[in-house]
């Protein structure tokens, strides 16, 4: 069969079926499959091609195409219509599942410092971040905490060898930026941090912080805590409460831990307050002088505050997650439950 | 550390609720916590039940009258089935306390009869866990007395002080005392403890005492007991040190051990007769000396380690543990106390190093109080003498060659609320330094303040702002109700991509993971380069000892998890630094950004959706991610050299090397115990940041004129690679050909076993008019010509 008579024995096939189609006596699946599937009337036209001479080619291969595009668009055109023409070939069961995606997700921890930098970065704070490894330098010395400190014992630090070592909180960013620039500075800087603890249920060998700095002329204690009772409010919602008692940290003076009214029970004691009303969720202080000596600020001229704030501790409280090692296991069933 | 509620009360009597007293001391900057040890209850009297009558309104119910004494009885309602007239009970007022105040007696009315108090049962006491009935008491008790007293019920409350590093002065009850005096606003006499006096003492001895490092032992006191007797210590003694959990060994070391944990002194006893040569000298180590300490332990010392020593030996490294040479034991009858300040440095050093850890040394390391030695003594004597008898030698020593200067600070008032942000008045400040014991000099517009010996702590202005901050109470500063931002001082986020791509790649199906950065080292060896690698030198445990150079491992490790849970298809991404050594840093180390990527199992399966998950439809799903943040024409080159890895190929953009894609081979999954098939792809996103472009990519211009799409199909040998036909397909033309797609790729049999068949469609438009179609077909005769030329191509 020449090329020609092939296009018009196609033709005709394609008229009655169009009729067929119409009194619903051919379903429109195998309709289009007869003409556009991978094995349909139409695919058969190419091959032909290499029968003809070389002169008529062009001129054939115009003519296949024509009759696919009228074809396809027909086709096309019928099946967008089906709802019009019959419900019986639309045979859709609208309770069937839609296609299924993965469920992706957003790590718990993510969503916290993601929230907590939006708070901070409304009113003024940016974002920079410092070395996981960092030398004893910058997580201890320049905070004023000396060599053979009490305070040292307050964290297990994991060495990588005298001088160097896994930095045990995120203060050290502090140093690395103020070293690097000049007040007035308002700043905020998560990430991963390392203690050498025994992993159990409430503590693991590593975990996330933010730490904030903000230095400026006349910055007073009463701003420390407008600002951080703005951020336990914009965190835990507008009823809650803080509370400071003083504490110590070597890099701050005055020190203190700040505590919100427990959110679980409201205040009137549960389990997760230990019955006192209050959860601690992070530690504050007015910079030390001593710090501003070693990046060379005119502690005449400057003053300032500093905070830590715990992620894993925040997102336990915020997703009731009992053991803080699920953070990183990867368990899909965890993670998924996470919502953007 | 622990504290006694009784005890305290020897220095100051409150009269706060044990609630009350943990909440001040927490407000004061001692956090703590209490628990109850002994009774719960409080106010509860001993009554007689007079009377003794049905209730009307009640089948179970009787109405009493307690008689408390001649003048006062009260109308109680109560359920007890054992009462009954005439019999002595324990009676809870109103106004009394039971389960540690948190029950409250209040005046009631039960069944329409007011009740006037409670009869109590043992549980309700905490005494016992009897609740069948109240408790009946013997008639030798007093009507009215108090029950606890008549009782014999010592009753305390034991307070836990998380304690910080900074207030070694309240290590002690006297120190944790003076905060409890500023919460009651009352002062310590300090003849509590300064003024003792001794027995007559006709003994002598002859003793010398020699300093010879005085820079670690500023001052040294002694005192010598003659003829003591060693015994269980008495009652007293032993409930106070069990009370806050102390175990009692005998009369001299428990009353000594009592010292240390009422002043927070820690002073040790010798045995005189084991001191040879009657001298001690305070000496640093001499080198490869050794001691054997009160534990049995051989200790080898150095240099710096600071011992007590006789005329030869060491009988104690000082501030530490003494030796088992010269320790008090049964025969005991002479003995040396010596009371010293030294210094904290030194002793934090040697126990550090030594590794010896003990109430003593855990005092000195945070610095004692140098003008307590001598009190201390006194009352220790006061104590062993009158616990064990024997009688003091007449002379004190008390080394103490360079004296302590007294501290002052200067003190600006206006200063102080200007760093605070509050008004606080002159008169409140003084009032709140004479509750430290803080000593102060008005001078034009400051205080001169004297620091007492205890609160080495406080050294500089700001230290007493603290001060000031927290006996004025922290919540009683008001919080700042703005602030203004200064522009100049916005840093850009270095780290913004990240957001990014989690949110890309979490809307995309993926989930985000964290895993531990610690690994051992089989896996530092799977994922990278050893050589490069980081370890710790003071690691947990053998399973973290190196920081982790690549997120292969973590991400495995999860697959592994959730393969276990019977996961059969899944995505997984993890953001996270890597670390390598080198040689250039400070630290030696470096540190980069990367982000893994984990596609496990065979094909979706869904109804509507059968995807295979392979190597093509995770490329795909990198290729999109890039190009989402602006990364395009980045080039995939297989890497045949990779262990590890069935298939792998490195991304590049341009020479820039941006990370990989693989399918990870059966013996690399089987260090995983993974048994489902995977794919893994780690990109730097340093890298990836740099290779964004950053111009603005402007929009093409809106009015452009349409394109024509044009599709061949060819038949081609199966080694000829998809990049040669679309570099070759797009060299042909760069005018109006726009671009070219493989729609379909199809391998059969039947056709030619050695052969595909690719179908192609390529998009044409002009910026400048409508094409037309003859102009197209030139084109697309041209590229079939050169497929044919190039690649034996054959159209379809
Ligand atoms: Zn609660």
């Amino acid at each position: 069969m020449n090329l020609n008579d092939k296009i018009q024995a196609i033709n005709d096939s394609f008229s009655k079926d169009k009729k067929n189609f119409k009194s619903n006596s051919i379903k429109f699946d195998d309709f289009k499959n007869k003409y556009l599937g991978r094995k349909g009337l139409l695919s058969e036209l190419y091959p032909l091609l290499n029968s003809v001479s070389d002169s008529d080619k062009p001129e054939c291969g115009k003519k296949i195409n024509s009759i696919k595009n009228v074809i396809t668009k027909e086709i096309h055109s019928l099946g967008n219509n089906l709802s019009d023409l019959s419900n019986n070939a639309l045979n859709i069961d609208s309770s069937m599942p839609g296609t299924e995606k993965f469920s992706g997700s957003i790590h718990p921890l993510t969503k916290i410092i993601d929230e907590i930098k939006s708070i901070f970065n409304r009113i003024g704070f940016s974002t920079i971040y410092g070395p996981e490894v960092d030398t004893d330098y910058y997580n201890f010395e320049a905070l004023n905490i000396p060599k053979d400190h009490p305070a040292r014992d307050m964290q297990d630090t994991f060495y990588i060898n005298k001088e160097t070592l896994l930095r045990t909180h995120t203060s050290s960013s502090q140093i690395h930026f103020m070293e690097k620039n000049q007040p007035p500075l308002r700043i905020i800087s998560p990430g991963r941090v390392y203690r050498n603890e025994d992993i159990s249920v409430r503590s693991y060998c590593l975990f996330h912080q933010i730490e904030g700095l903000y230095i400026d002329k006349n910055v007073k204690f009463s701003d420390l805590k407008g600002t951080l009772d703005y951020f336990a409010k914009s965190l835990f919602g507008e009823n809650v409460k803080t509370r400071f008692r003083p504490s110590y940290f070597p890099f701050t003076e005055p020190s203190a831990e700040m505590d919100v009214s427990c959110i679980f029970c409201k205040s009137k004691g549960c389990n997760i307050c230990k019955q006192s009303g209050w959860i601690e969720i992070l530690g504050c202080g007015m910079v030390d002088p001593e710090v501003f000596k070693f990046v060379d600020y005119d502690v005449d001229i400057w003053s300032g505050f500093a905070f830590g704030i715990g992620i894993e501790r925040i997102a336990m409280l915020k997703y009731g997650v009992k053991d803080i090692r699920i953070f990183y296991n990867g368990d899909i069933q965890f993670l998924e439950q996470i919502k953007l | 550390m622990k504290v006694s509620l009784n005890w305290l009360q020897n220095y100051v009597k409150t009269t706060l609720t044990p609630s009350e007293l943990a909440e001040g001391l927490t407000d004061l900057g001692l956090e703590c916590t209490y628990e109850k040890y002994g009774n719960s209850f409080s106010n509860v009297v001993v009554g007689e039940v007079t009377e003794c009558n049905p209730h009307e309104n009640s089948d179970h119910l009787f109405v009493c009258k307690v008689q408390v004494d001649k003048k006062s009885s009260f109308n109680v309602v109560c359920g007890a089935q054992n009462v009954r007239s005439g019999i002595l009970v324990p009676f809870a007022k109103i106004g009394a306390t039971l389960d540690f105040g948190k029950f409250k007696i209040k005046e009631t009315k039960i069944r329409g009869i007011i009740s006037e108090g409670m009869i109590c049962s043992e549980r309700e006491l905490g005494l016992g866990d009897n609740h069948e009935g109240i408790m009946i008491l013997d008639d030798k008790h007093v009507r009215g007395s108090d029950f606890r007293k008549t009782m014999n019920l010592e009753e305390d409350i034991i307070y836990d002080i998380d304690l910080t590093p900074n207030r070694g002065d309240c290590l002690g009850h006297l120190g944790v005392a003076r905060e409890l005096a500023i919460l009651e606003k009352k002062r310590i006499e300090k003849s509590d403890y300064e003024s003792i006096e001794f027995k007559k003492a006709k003994v002598k001895e002859k003793f010398a005492i020699k300093i010879s490092s005085q820079n670690n032992c500023k001052r040294y006191a002694a005192c010598i007991i003659k003829g003591v007797k060693v015994k269980e210590s008495p009652p007293w003694l032993k409930e106070n040190l069990e009370s806050i959990g102390q175990k009692s060994i005998n009369n001299i070391i428990d009353a000594a051990n009592y010292i240390l944990m009422d002043l927070g002194h820690p002073m040790h006893t010798f045995d005189l007769d084991k001191i040879k040569s009657s001298s001690i000298d305070v000496r640093c180590a001499k080198k490869g000396e050794e001691i054997v300490t009160l534990d049995g332990v051989k200790q080898s010392l150095s240099t710096n380690n600071l011992l007590i020593c006789d005329g030869s030996n060491p009988i104690a490294i000082a501030g530490i543990i003494g030796g088992n040479n010269s320790g008090i034991d049964e025969k005991t009858t002479n003995i040396l106390i010596e009371s010293a300040y030294f210094n904290p440095v030194n002793i934090r050093k040697s126990s550090k190093q030594l590794g010896i850890s003990t109430e003593a040394s855990k005092r000195f390391e945070r610095d004692t109080d140098i003008d307590i030695l001598i009190p201390a003594l006194n009352k220790l004597c006061a104590i062993i003498l009158e616990l064990a008898g024997g009688e003091t030698v007449p002379k004190i020593f008390d080394i103490y060659p360079r004296k302590s200067t007294i501290r002052k600070i200067s003190f600006n008032i206006k200063k102080c609320n200007q760093f605070l942000g509050s008004e606080i008045s002159l008169q409140s400040i003084k009032n709140i330094f004479d509750s430290l014991n803080i000593l102060y000099d008005k001078k034009s517009d400051s205080l001169e303040c004297t620091i007492p010996s205890f609160r080495n702590d406080l050294n500089r202005e700001v230290d007493l702002y603290e001060e000031v901050a927290r006996v004025f109470g922290y919540n009683n500063i008001d919080n700042s109700s703005s602030c203004a931002i200064t522009f100049s001082s916005f840093v850009a986020d270095e780290r913004n991509i990240d957001s990014q791509i989690r949110l890309l790649l979490s809307s995309n199906g993926f989930n985000e993971q964290y895993s531990n950065s610690l690994l051992n080292k089989k896996e530092i060896d799977i994922a990278g380069i050893e050589e490069n690698s980081i370890m710790i030198s003071n690691p947990l445990n053998k399973e973290m000892e190196y920081l982790r150079n690549s997120l292969f491992c973590g991400l495995m490790k999860a697959v592994k998890f959730n393969e276990n849970r019977q996961e059969k298809l899944f995505k997984l991404f993890e953001i996270g630094a890597i670390h390598f050594s080198n040689n250039f840093t400070k630290t030696g180390t470096s540190e980069s950004f990367s982000l893994g990527l984990v596609w496990y199992g065979e094909e979706c399966d869904n109804w509507s959706n059968k995807d295979c998950i392979d190597f093509y439809y995770a490329k795909g799903e990198v290729s999109h991610l890039l190009q989402s943040i602006g990364i395009d024409n980045i080039t995939f080159k297989e890497d045949n050299s990779s262990e590890g890895f069935d298939v792998l190929c490195n991304i590049y953009l341009g020479k820039n090397h941006l990370g990989y894609i693989g399918v990870p081979n059966k013996k690399n999954k089987s260090q995983f115990a993974i048994k489902g098939s995977l794919l893994f792809s780690e990109l730097n996103i340093d890298s990836i940041k740099k290779s964004i472009n950053k111009k603005d990519s402007k929009i093409s211009s809106w009015n452009y004129f349409p394109f024509i799409n044009r599709d061949i199909s060819i038949l081609v040998s199966k080694e000829v690679k998809f990049s040669d036909i679309e570099k070759l397909i797009l060299s042909t033309d760069n005018t109006i050909l726009k671009g070219v797609r493989l729609f379909d790729l199809y391998e059969d049999n039947k056709l030619d076993e050695n052969k595909k068949s690719m179908s192609f469609r390529m998009k044409f438009q002009s910026i400048e008019r409508t094409l037309k179609d003859e102009e197209v077909d030139v084109i697309i005769n041209k590229i079939v010509d050169k497929l044919k030329n190039k690649f034996d191509a054959v159209q379809r």
